[in-house]
């Protein structure tokens, strides 16, 4: 058995990357080709909301909605209904509206994003809001993406080719440091989306001129729901709340970092226990019949979780109701949420609303709720006093993308002011 | 005690029927027992599946997934004498498997029961297709270290085939033939490394292993890489070496002392003491002769920790029952491989160094 071969890593050839260009192909670029372009992108920014850049990804919205729905991945449709004309107009006047007086938003430059590996339509946003504040982009990709992510990519494309616009640079490369260097060097600002490792390997590369580093590391979600609501649910109430919860967890096979993975019920388990079980018993049909049921190493892998849970005393109670969902019931007390996803969900049951801000943690990313009102949501937010929690949305909203994402107002952070008097 | 009268009978003797008559009353027992004396197993228990019920079939028994000895310690003993390590793959923790006096006995009179029947009742010249190494800290053993340990037991002037990077010492393994091949003596070592460091390592007619009887065990994933099947395995090595007495076999560090043993057929056969269910993994009821699932394994050796019913992540199916093929009855079965490992990724990339 041999060791791997020293290479003299001075003396290497610097990777080249391959850009995605219209039609599907596909061109490889050496590294000093791609330094020139993207110098010269970067001299091609736009006005912030440019007439000409909303119309081209509302143009690209309106064709993906013409296609037949069952060609597009709900994640894709929704995507396309953020991005329709009349959505981008109100994301930019809702921009504008919250600029300080008198300033003028201007694009940073050159944005260098580098989104998931699989939660591949993160790149969508991250990319469409740094161009319309106008900026120039160049989106690192996986060298396979799914069919309907390439159709889209394909669509923006073909757009930017006919609009002339070469300022938009789709890559993907192979693992090089060299090139996470050099890209890093000429961009004025970074997105990192991808967990605190990533965010790790990205952190010693320097920007341009000291730019931007916006950060998406680990995070986990939760729901809480109340108890006394569930027990009064209509039939009809709780098929749209069932239906609800299914698309926050089962979408992204519950690994999305906005995906739920514990479900706290304000209430007491004698008292509510019945219609959470309801619940979740419909909750695990529906998922049964959608056929959301993940591959047998998941499902062990769930089984694994719920014996460890239980084990460690976490757990009271502990049900497969199908391959689809195991419900893990867990004792009061307080520990890191595991994020086993596929299908695996901790239930907790807490006294009151209010004793949901002392469990919040600094990886806690967004908490959708039922039957509660803005008021309790907004003390309970205050009361919280640490660095965790970035969204409380309804029940269902979980995945639903928003320009302020993780505590970052992205078009802010992608655009530079300028004060004019 | 049931497990002493049936590691004492001759094995492969029970029908399918007749076994689970037999284990069924000491697996409910060993159910209680570990109920008693393992916490974490009581609460497990209390949580999922309630307290110990007496099961009516084999089938019944609730089972633990045999990663869950990789997340917590199992142990229903004071004090143990020995914890075994699973060799953990890369980037996984370890199993660790609490082992006192009296169950290391047991796999001790379970291995001897098991490779009697091939090894016959005398000690022969053992020559292990592996390094000294593995064994060094018999503290914590690595489960190659404990099967090779295990295998020792057997032999007499044990004598190790490789070096500490597995490559093969010709002049060892020249000396050991030359002394010992006359006569029936016996290899031991893991498949891979038998096809890697021994079987690459000579030509054809070059080393004569007439005499020997191997006896490997280990994934075949390794193998299937190189388009080696356990049928390519054995007319190879009987081109190569002359070596036509070779038994796979099939056990897990979390059920060490449970060892499947190839029959004349090529599939593979429960001790006695130990028997194999195949899972649908749809519904997670028996699936039928025939018809491949997930491995679950029952065996009556673990006292020590509760690892009497495990669900392996391995499949595999039950190919015949009761068919007799050199007079071996009971459930036949052969691993087709490991239940594959899909990792659910969502926004975090899991591996960063990978895209960095």
């Amino acid at each position: 058995m041999s060791l791997p071969q020293r290479t003299a890593d001075r003396n290497r050839p610097i990777a080249a990357v391959t850009i995605f260009d219209e039609d599907g192909g596909r061109t490889p670029c050496h590294a000093g080709d791609l330094r020139v372009r993207l110098e010269k992108a970067r001299q091609a920014t736009a006005a912030s909301f440019s007439a000409a850049r909303v119309d081209l990804v509302a143009g690209v919205a309106s064709r993906i909605l013409s296609l037949p729905k069952h060609l597009t991945a709900p994640g894709i449709v929704h995507f396309a209904y953020w991005t329709r004309r009349a959505a981008l107009y109100r994301l930019g006047r809702s921009f504008q509206a919250r600029l300080p007086d008198g300033c003028l938003a201007k694009p940073r430059g050159l944005a260098f994003h580098l989104p998931p590996q699989n939660v591949e339509a993160i790149f969508l946003y991250s990319w469409v809001i740094a161009f319309l504040t106008g900026n120039a982009n160049i989106v690192r990709l996986p060298s396979e993406l799914s069919p309907q992510i390439q159709g889209v990519l394909d669509l923006f494309l073909e757009a930017l080719a006919s609009a002339a616009e070469d300022s938009q640079i789709f890559v993907t490369y192979p693992v090089s440091e060299d090139l996470n260097r050099d890209i890093s060097a000429q961009s004025d600002v970074r997105l990192v989306w991808g967990g605190d490792a990533k965010v790790r390997a990205f952190a010693p590369l320097p920007l341009r001129h000291g730019g931007k580093a916006i950060w998406f590391g680990d995070r986990v979600s939760f729901a809480v729901l109340d108890g006394e609501a569930l027990v009064g649910l209509s039939p009809a109430a709780r098929e749209e709340l069932v239906s609800r919860l299914y698309n926050d967890i089962f979408i992204f096979d519950q690994m999305a970092c906005s995906s739920p993975q514990v479900i706290h019920v304000v209430g007491d388990r004698t008292r509510h226990g019945e219609a959470v079980a309801r619940l979740l018993d419909d909750l695990d049909r529906v998922a049964a019949r959608k056929n959301t049921v993940p591959a047998t190493g998941q499902v062990i892998r769930k089984m694994t979780a719920l014996c460890t849970l239980a084990g460690q005393g976490h757990a009271v109670e502990g049900k497969r109701l199908s391959n689809a969902l195991t419900v893990a019931t867990m004792a009061g007390g307080d520990f890191p949420i595991a994020a086993i996803g596929g299908g695996f969900l901790q239930i907790r049951y807490l006294s009151a609303l209010d004793a949901l801000s002392d469990r919040i943690a600094e990886n806690h990313q967004t908490l959708t709720y039922f039957g509660f009102g803005q008021a309790e949501l907004s003390r309970m937010a205050e009361r919280s006093t640490g660095q965790g929690l970035s969204r409380i949305v309804p029940v269902g909203e979980a995945l639903d993308f928003s320009a302020v994402w993780d505590g970052y107002d992205l078009p802010g952070e992608l655009s530079r002011l300028v004060t004019i008097r | 005690m049931t497990f002493d009268a049936l590691v004492d009978q001759p094995p492969f003797g029970m029908t399918a029927a007749e076994k689970e008559r037999r284990l069924l009353p000491d697996l409910n027992a060993m159910g209680r027992h570990h109920y008693a004396h393992c916490a974490p197993y009581r609460k497990i228990a209390d949580a999922i599946w309630g307290e110990p019920q007496p099961a009516e079939q084999l089938c019944d028994l609730p089972y633990l997934p045999v990663s869950i000895f990789k997340e917590i310690e199992l142990s229903s003993i004071a004090t143990p004498t020995m914890v075994l390590q699973s060799s953990g793959t890369s980037g996984q923790r370890p199993s660790r498997i609490v082992i006192d006096g009296i169950t290391a006995q047991r796999q001790a009179r379970a291995l001897v029961a098991t490779f009697r029947g091939v090894l016959g009742t005398s000690r022969l010249p053992l020559l292990v297709i592996d390094t000294r190494k593995v064994i060094s800290d018999p503290k914590s053993l690595s489960a190659r270290g404990a099967g090779i340990l295990g295998m020792m037991k057997f032999g007499a002037r044990s004598t190790f085939a490789l070096d500490d990077d597995l490559a093969s010492q010709r002049d060892v393994i020249g000396s050991f033939v030359q002394k010992y091949g006359g006569a029936p003596f016996f290899l031991f070592g893991f498949t891979f490394l038998v096809w890697k460091s021994l079987f690459e390592a000579y030509r054809d007619g070059e080393l004569d292993l007439s005499n020997a009887t191997l006896i490997h065990s280990g994934g075949w994933k390794k193998m299937e890489a190189d388009k080696v099947t356990n049928a390519v395995f054995r007319s190879r090595m009987a081109t190569r070496f002359n070596l036509t007495r070779i038994y796979n076999f099939y056990g897990f560090v979390e059920q060490i002392g449970s060892i499947f043993l190839e029959g004349p057929d090529g599939l593979l056969y429960a001790p006695n003491f130990a028997d194999i269910i195949v899972r649908d993994p749809e519904s997670w009821a028996p699936a039928p002769a025939g018809q491949p699932g997930v491995i679950q394994v029952v065996s009556l050796l673990p006292l020590s920790y509760p690892g009497h019913s495990v669900l392996t992540e391995d499949l595999g199916v039950i190919e015949t029952v009761d068919a007799g093929t050199g007079g071996r009855l009971g459930k036949a079965a052969r691993i087709i491989g490991r239940v594959p490992r899909t990792e659910l990724r969502g926004c975090s990339d899991v591996i960063a160094t990978a895209y960095s």
